[in-house]
C-alpha cells in the first residue's frame, strides 16, 4: 500500500473543531488539511475527523463529493492519494448522497488507486454506506433492472447488503452475463446458514456458467461454489459441489484456473480428496507464464502439504514440472519447498528418494534448484533407510542418479550415498563405493571429514573406510608431487587471468545491485579508509544534528565447486548427461 | 659477467659438460685441437690433446679435465676418475706411446683443468705433485674455473664479438630464469644479434655458433641450479634453429668452417636433449603416472592453464622421443639398445600422461594439433601400440564433437590468452564463427580416424563439420620454395595451405587429397636442408618451436589403410617419400 509520512505540524495537536473544517472546505484547503493530517498524530483522532466530516457533508454544510468530482482528488500526486482515499473511506459511510452521484464517485476513487492492492477500499466503504438504509440497495437493484450502467455495476454490492440468497439467485437466471457474475459473486460473500439454500445455490452457480465458455464467470463461479461449500452451518454435499465445479472449470480459463490456485488455500472445501482432485486436473493446464496463478497454487500447495495431504500436492507438482519442463522453475513454489525442508526429515527423504528414482529429468533439476540453499548450509540429510527401494539394481540407480543431479550439492549426494551403502548388498556396494570416490571425493576432498563422522556401528562404515582409503591414497601421490615450475603459468597470462576476474566479479556486483529492493530505500556512502563510520545526521522533527557511529562488518559468501570443473570441465559434462539422463531400470 | 661465467663453470655437475665448451674455447684462443673428448674414460688420461706455437715453438698441451672443485677425493680418489691416477697414466701411457709422431719432440704441458678451485686441504699435494713431476720437456699447468672465465672473455665472449648491449641482455636471461617467458625474450635478443653477426662469413658464422653454443649452455647450468629450466628449453631450441640457419650458408661442406658449424650445432643439439631430459626425465615423466599430478602441478585453477600447458609439454615429449630414437639409428650394440628402451620409456610415460590427466582429452587451442602430430609422429617411429592411439583419439574426437554442438568449450582457432580465458563468450553465431574459421585439428585428427577404424566418429565429425562448420577452412601445412630461407628464424610466412579439406564421411577423399599433395610438394620438404643431411628431427625443432604444422610429408604414408593404392608418381618428378623411413603402420 502506497503511502507517504509528512511531518506533523509541530504546534498542532488538538483536533480541529467543526467550525474550523468548514473553514477550511471553504477556503479550499481541506485536501491540504487532510495531506497533513490535521496536524494529528493519532490514528483514531484522525479518523474521527474524516468522520465528521462525513457528518457535516451530511448535513449539507460542506459537498465533499464535489472534491472528486471536480478532479481535485486526481490532480493530486499519486502518493499523496491514498492518504486522501482514507478520508474519503472513512467519510462516505456517513454521507446522504444520491445514489448515482455516490456510486459514480466511488467508482473514480477505485480508478484513481490504479493497480495498487488498496484500490478497491472505497467499494467497502460504499457497502457501509448501503447498509445504513437498505432502500439504497434496493434503488441500485431497481436501477440495474432499468438498464443503468453504473447501478449495474455495483449490483453485487447491494446483494451482498441485503443478504437475501433467493434475491441473489434470480440474477443467475439473467441473461446478461455480468448480471449473473454479479449474483454468483454475492452469494459468495452472503452469510447462508442453510445448507439446503447453499446447496440450491450451487446449483444455480453451474447452471449459470450455460457452456461455460465466459473465463469470468467460470472464475467467479469456482470461487462461489467453494466459498458456499465452505460455510460454517451443515455441508453441502460433495456430490452437489462436483458438477458446478467441473462445469466452471472445463474450458480451463486463465481467471478460472487462478482462482482454482487460490481456491486450494482459501477455503476449507477444497480440501475434500474429491475436490481437490478436480481442482489439481485442470490446474495441471496452467500457463506457466502466469506468476499471479503460480503464486497462488504456491500457497494452495503448502497447505496441502500442512494438512497432511502431501500424497496428493506432491506427484501434482511432479506432474506440472514434467509438463512443463523447460518453462517452469520449480523454484517459484517457495513456501512448498521451504515447508517440505522445514519439515519432517521421513517426507523430505520419501520426497527426494521419489523423484531421484523417477528418472525425470524435469524433477531432477526441480531438486537441485530446491535444495541448493541446504548445500549452502552445508547441511547434510539424515535420509531415512527405510524410505530407500529394495531392489539392488533401484538402489544402484538411486545412487547414480543422486550423483548426477546434486554434483554441485555434494552433502546431499554424500548423505544419500552413506545412506543406500547402509542397506545394499555387496554387489551395489562395490560401485556405490565407487562412486563415493569419484566422482565425489574426487571433487570434494572435504567431504572426507564429514565422512569420517559416520558412526562406527553404521553398516556403510566399512565401505567408507575403504573409499576414504581409496582417496587417501589418491591425495598422497598428488602430495607427495615435486614443485614443477616450468609448468607454471607466465605471470603475463596471470595478470590477464586476474584482470577477468576483476571484470567479471564487478559485473556480477552491479547485476546483484540491479535486483536488490533495499538499494533504492537507502542512501550510500561509500568509505574509502577505516572499519568504522561517524556520521552527523538530521532528524525529522528538525534540531541539531546528532553523531551516530557505526562498526563495519564484512559480508562473505563462499561455494564449493568441483575440482573437475578445473581438472577435466568437458568431462564433467558429459559425466552429468551421462548419470542424469540414465533411463530407469524395468 | 666474469663472476656469472665463474659461476657458470663452478655449476657443472658433469665432466662432459665441461668438455662440451673447451674445444672451441682452444680453438678461439689460437690452440689446434688434436682430439676432442670422447663419453667414458679417457684416452690414457688425456681428454683434449691439443697444440699450440709458443714463442715459435710447437707446444703439445695435453687436458684432463673434472667438473667443480678439486677435492681430495678428485685428486686421488679410489675411483678410477681421480686426477692424479690420469695424471700418471698420462707419463706413464699416453706420452710414452700416443703422442703423435710430429710431437714427439715437443715440450708437453699437462694441464689440470677443472671448473672450480682447488680446495685449500689437497693444495699443497697438488703443487707438490707438479714440482716434483716436471721436467725439462714436461710442465704442469692449472686451468681452473676463473682462468677458464678469464680465456672465455678473451675469446669467445670478448668485448668485440659480444659487446655490453648483448652481455646486458644476456646478464638479464640468466639472472630473470625464474620468469621463463621474460628470460627468453632476452636471450632471443643476445640469439637475434648474433645470428646478424654471424651472417657476416664464414668464420663469424663459426663464432656465432660457439657462442649461442655458450650462451644457451651457460643459461641451461644456471636455470638447472635455480630448478627451472624452462627458459633454458626454448632457449636451446631458439639456438639450435639459429645455428642451423648459420651453418646452411656455407656452400662447401666439406670446409674447415662447414665441419666446425656441425661440430658446433651437434654441442646445441646435445645441450637440447640434455635440458630436454633435465625437464621430462627428471621432473614430468616420473609424474606422468600419477593420477592428475601434472594437472596439479600447473598450480593454476583455471582449466585452460592446465590445457595449455600439458599439451605443451606433450609436444616436447615427442620431441624429446623423436631426438632419442634419433640418436639411437645412429648408435650401435648396447648403446643402442639402451636407447631404443629409453625411447620406448618415453612413449609409455606420454600415453600415461594422458591417461591420468584428463585435460589431454582435447585442446583449447587449434594449433595444439602441432603438440599431438609430433607425439603421434613419435608414437609412428617407433611402433606404438595402436590401441593406446586409438582410445585417446577416440575420446577426442567424441569431445570435440560435443563441444562444438553445445558451442562450448570447442578448440579456437586464436592464439590470444584473452580469447581463452574468455571463452565462449556467448554462442551467437558471429562469435562461433570468428573463433572457429580456420582448423588443422580438424583435418589431422579425421586422417587419423580413418587408418584406426573409428568410422563412426569420423562420420559423426564430418556430419558437424558440414553442418556447424560450413564457414571453417580446413586445412595442413607443407614447406615451399621459400622455407629453407624462413623456417629456422620465422622472420617471414611460408609454405603451403593445404587449404579447404574435405572432411568426408570415411575420410577416403580427404586422405588422397592430402596423400596426393604431399607427393606433389615433397621436392620441397626433402629439399630442407635438415632432410637432406638426414638430420630430420630439425625440422620437428622448427614446427614445434615457430608454431608450425608437422607437414604431411611425414606421416601421410603411413596412415594409408589396404583399401588405398599407392599412387603414381607425379610427372616428371622422383616421387620419393620424405620422412617415410621414420613412419610405421600402427
Amino acid at each position: 500500500m502506497a503511502s507517504r509520512s509528512r511531518r506533523p505540524r509541530s504546534s498542532d495537536s488538538v483536533p480541529p473543531t467543526d467550525e474550523q473544517l468548514l473553514a477550511c472546505f471553504q477556503a479550499g484547503e481541506l485536501l491540504d488539511e487532510v495531506d497533513t493530517y490535521f496536524g494529528l498524530t493519532e490514528l483514531e483522532q484522525m479518523r474521527e475527523v474524516h468522520r465528521r466530516c462525513g457528518v457535516l457533508a451530511a448535513a449539507g454544510k460542506m459537498d465533499l463529493l464535489s472534491l472528486v468530482e471536480s478532479g481535485e482528488v486526481a490532480a493530486r500526486e499519486h502518493r499523496d492519494f491514498f492518504t486522501l482515499q482514507h478520508f474519503f473511506v472513512d467519510a462516505i459511510p456517513h454521507l446522504n448522497e444520491p445514489l448515482l452521484r455516490m456510486l459514480s464517485a466511488v467508482d473514480t476513487l477505485v480508478k484513481l488507486g490504479g493497480e495498487d492492492l488498496a484500490a478497491t477500499r472505497p467499494n467497502a466503504a460504499l457497502r457501509d454506506w448501503l447498509r445504513k438504509d437498505p432502500a439504497r440497495a434496493e434503488a441500485i437493484i431497481a436501477e440495474t433492472q432499468a438498464g443503468d450502467a453504473t447501478a449495474r455495476a455495483h449490483l453485487t454490492f447491494a446483494l451482498e447488503v441485503l443478504a437475501d440468497p433467493a434475491r441473489a439467485r434470480t440474477f443467475l437466471e439473467s441473461e446478461e452475463p455480468l448480471l449473473r457474475a454479479s449474483g454468483i459473486t454475492a452469494l459468495s460473500r452472503m452469510p447462508d446458514l442453510d445448507p439446503a439454500s447453499r446447496s440450491v445455490s450451487v446449483i444455480g452457480i453451474g447452471q449459470a456458467l450455460g457452456d461455460g465458455a465466459d473465463d469470468m464467470l467460470c472464475a467467479n463461479a469456482v470461487e462461489a461454489v467453494l466459498a458456499l461449500a465452505s460455510q460454517e452451518g451443515g455441508a453441502v454435499e460433495t456430490e452437489t459441489i462436483l458438477p458446478a465445479l467441473r462445469r466452471a472449470l472445463e474450458a480451463r480459463g486463465d481467471g478460472t484456473l487462478n482462482r482454482a490456485a487460490h481456491a486450494l488455500w482459501a477455503y476449507q472445501a477444497a480440501r475434500r480428496p474429491e475436490v481437490a482432485a478436480i481442482l489439481f486436473a485442470a490446474l495441471l493446464d496452467l500457463n506457466a507464464a502466469h506468476k499471479g496463478t503460480l503464486d497462488e497454487l504456491d500457497l494452495g500447495l503448502k497447505t496441502a502439504l500442512d494438512s497432511g495431504r502431501g500424497a496428493e500436492a506432491l506427484p501434482f507438482v511432479a506432474a506440472l514440472l514434467i509438463k512443463n519442463r523447460g518453462r517452469l522453475k520449480a523454484r517459484q513454489f517457495d513456501s512448498l519447498w521451504n515447508a517440505m525442508v522445514t519439515g519432517p526429515e521421513p517426507r523430505l527423504s520419501t520426497w527426494i528418494v521419489t523423484w531421484l528414482i523417477s528418472g525425470e529429468a524435469a524433477l531432477g533439476a526441480a531438486l537441485t534448484e530446491i535444495l541448493s540453499n541446504l548445500e549452502r548450509d552445508e547441511r547434510s540429510l539424515a535420509i531415512g533407510r527405510a524410505e530407500l527401494p529394495t531392489s539392488s539394481d533401484e538402489l544402484g540407480y538411486l545412487a547414480r542418479k543422486a550423483v548426477g543431479w546434486f554434483m554441485l550439492q555434494p552433502h546431499l549426494a554424500t548423505s544419500l550415498l552413506v545412506a543406500i551403502l547402509g542397506v545394499c548388498d555387496e554387489q551395489t556396494a562395490r560401485p556405490v563405493a565407487g562412486l563415493l570416490v569419484t566422482p565425489v571425493l574426487r571433487n570434494y576432498p572435504e567431504m572426507r571429514e564429514s565422512l569420517s563422522q559416520t558412526p562406527a556401528e553404521d553398516p556403510a562404515r566399512p565401505w567408507i573406510e575403504a573409499a576414504i582409503q581409496e582417496h587417501d591414497r589418491y591425495l598422497d601421490a598428488l602430495k607427495a608431487m615435486p614443485e614443477i615450475p616450468e609448468l607454471r603459468p607466465s605471470d603475463h597470462n596471470r595478470r590477464i587471468h586476474h584482470l577477468h576476474q576483476a571484470d567479471t566479479m564487478r559485473s556480477a556486483h552491479k547485476a546483484a545491485q540491479a535486483q536488490s529492493v533495499f538499494l533504492n530505500l537507502v542512501h550510500h556512502s561509500t568509505l574509502l579508509y577505516g572499519v568504522r563510520s561517524l556520521t552527523y545526521v538530521e532528524d525529522l522533527g528538525g534540531g541539531a544534528r546528532r553523531p551516530m557511529e557505526m562498526e563495519l562488518g564484512s559480508h562473505e559468501f563462499s561455494m564449493m565447486l568441483p575440482r573437475l570443473e578445473m581438472l577435466d570441465p568437458i568431462g564433467l559434462q558429459l559425466m552429468f548427461l551421462r548419470l542424469r539422463g540414465e533411463a530407469r531400470p524395468k | 659477467m666474469r663472476l656469472l661465467i665463474v659461476d657458470y663453470l663452478a655449476s657443472l655437475k658433469e665432466r662432459d659438460e665441461l668438455d662440451a665448451i673447451l674445444p672451441d674455447l682452444l680453438t678461439e684462443l689460437g690452440f689446434n685441437v688434436l682430439s676432442r673428448p670422447r663419453r667414458g674414460t679417457a684416452q690414457r688420461g688425456v681428454d683434449i690433446a691439443a697444440v699450440r706455437t709458443v714463442d715459435g715453438a710447437e707446444v703439445l698441451y695435453l687436458f684432463s679435465v673434472k667438473a667443480g672443485d678439486l677435492t681430495r677425493t678428485e685428486w686421488n680418489g679410489p675411483h678410477d676418475q681421480a686426477l692424479r691416477p690420469s695424471l700418471d697414466e698420462i707419463k706413464d701411457s699416453y706420452l710414452q706411446s700416443r703422442v703423435p709422431p710430429r710431437y714427439r719432440d715437443a715440450k708437453v704441458v699437462i694441464c689440470l683443468c677443472f671448473g672450480g678451485e682447488i680446495r685449500e686441504g689437497v693444495r699443497d699435494r697438488v703443487a707438490g705433485y707438479m714440482a716434483s713431476n716436471t721436467t725439462d720437456r714436461i710442465s704442469y699447468e692449472e686451468w681452473n674455473g676463473g682462468r677458464l672465465a678469464d680465456l672465455l672473455l678473451e675469446g669467445l665472449l670478448r668485448e668485440q664479438v659480444l659487446p655490453e648491449a648483448m652481455r646486458t641482455s644476456f646478464r638479464k636471461a640468466v639472472a630473470l630464469v625464474d620468469e621463463p617467458d621474460v628470460s627468453y625474450q632476452h636471450f632471443r635478443k643476445v640469439a637475434n644479434q648474433l645470428l646478424s653477426a654471424g651472417r657476416a662469413s664464414n668464420k663469424t658464422r663459426v663464432l656465432s655458433v660457439r657462442q649461442l653454443s655458450l650462451c644457451a649452455w651457460i643459461l641451461f647450468v644456471w636455470a638447472r641450479g635455480a630448478g627451472n629450466v624452462e627458459a633454458a628449453y626454448k632457449a636451446s631450441e631458439l639456438a639450435l634453429l639459429y645455428a642451423w640457419e648459420l651453418r646452411r650458408g656455407v656452400t662447401n661442406p666439406k670446409s674447415r668452417e662447414a665441419k666446425a658449424l656441425t661440430l658446433a650445432i651437434g654441442q646445441i643439439a646435445d645441450l637440447h636433449v640434455r635440458t630436454s631430459s633435465e625437464l621430462l626425465d627428471g621432473k614430468i615423466l616420473p609424474a606422468a603416472t600419477i593420477e592428475d599430478g601434472l594437472s596439479g602441478a600447473v598450480r593454476s585453477s583455471t582449466a585452460i592453464d592446465l590445457n595449455l600447458a600439458l599439451f605443451d609439454m606433450l609436444g616436447r615429449v615427442g620431441l624429446y622421443g623423436i631426438w632419442l630414437h634419433f640418436m639411437s639409428t645412429r648408435a650401435e650394440g648396447e648403446v643402442r639398445a639402451a636407447l631404443e628402451a629409453q625411447t620406448l620409456g618415453v612413449v609409455a610415460a606420454g600415453f600415461a600422461m594422458i591417461n591420468n590427466n584428463a585435460a589431454l582429452l582435447l585442446p583449447v587451442r587449434d594449433d595444439q594439433a602441432i603438440d599431438i602430430a609430433i607425439f603421434l609422429q613419435l608414437a609412428l617411429a617407433t611402433g606404438a601400440d595402436g590401441r593406446q592411439i586409438r582410445l585417446w583419439l577416440e575420446q577426442m574426437i567424441g569431445r570435440l564433437v560435443f563441444s562444438l554442438r553445445n558451442r562450448t568449450r570447442y578448440p579456437l582457432s586464436s592464439g590470444d590468452y584473452r580469447d581463452l580465458i574468455e571463452h565462449p563468450r556467448g554462442d551467437a553465431d558471429d562469435h562461433f564463427e570468428d573463433m572457429t574459421r580456420g582448423s588443422i585439428l580438424i583435418p589431422t585428427l579425421a586422417l587419423w580416424a580413418r587408418p584406426l577404424g573409428l568410422m563412426t566418429e569420423l562420420k559423426v565429425l564430418s556430419e558437424v563439420v558440414a553442418e556447424d562448420l560450413a564457414h571453417c577452412t580446413h586445412q595442413l601445412w607443407t614447406p615451399d620454395q621459400t622455407s629453407e630461407a624462413h623456417l629456422y628464424i620465422d622472420d617471414e610466412a611460408h609454405g603451403y595451405a593445404l587449404a579447404d579439406l574435405p572432411v568426408d564421411a570415411d575420410g577416403s577423399a580427404l586422405f588422397e587429397i592430402v596423400r596426393s599433395a604431399a607427393k606433389r610438394l615433397a621436392k620441397h620438404l626433402d629439399g630442407l636442408s635438415p632432410m637432406s643431411a638426414q638430420i630430420w628431427p630439425v625440422v620437428l625443432v622448427a614446427c614445434r618451436h615457430h608454431r608450425l604444422p608437422v607437414p604431411p610429408g611425414f606421416w601421410i604414408e603411413a596412415l594409408k589403410t589396404p583399401a588405398d593404392a599407392d599412387p603414381s608418381p607425379p610427372p616428371d618428378e622422383n616421387a620419393e617419400g620424405a620422412g617415410g623411413d621414420e613412419a610405421q603402420n600402427t
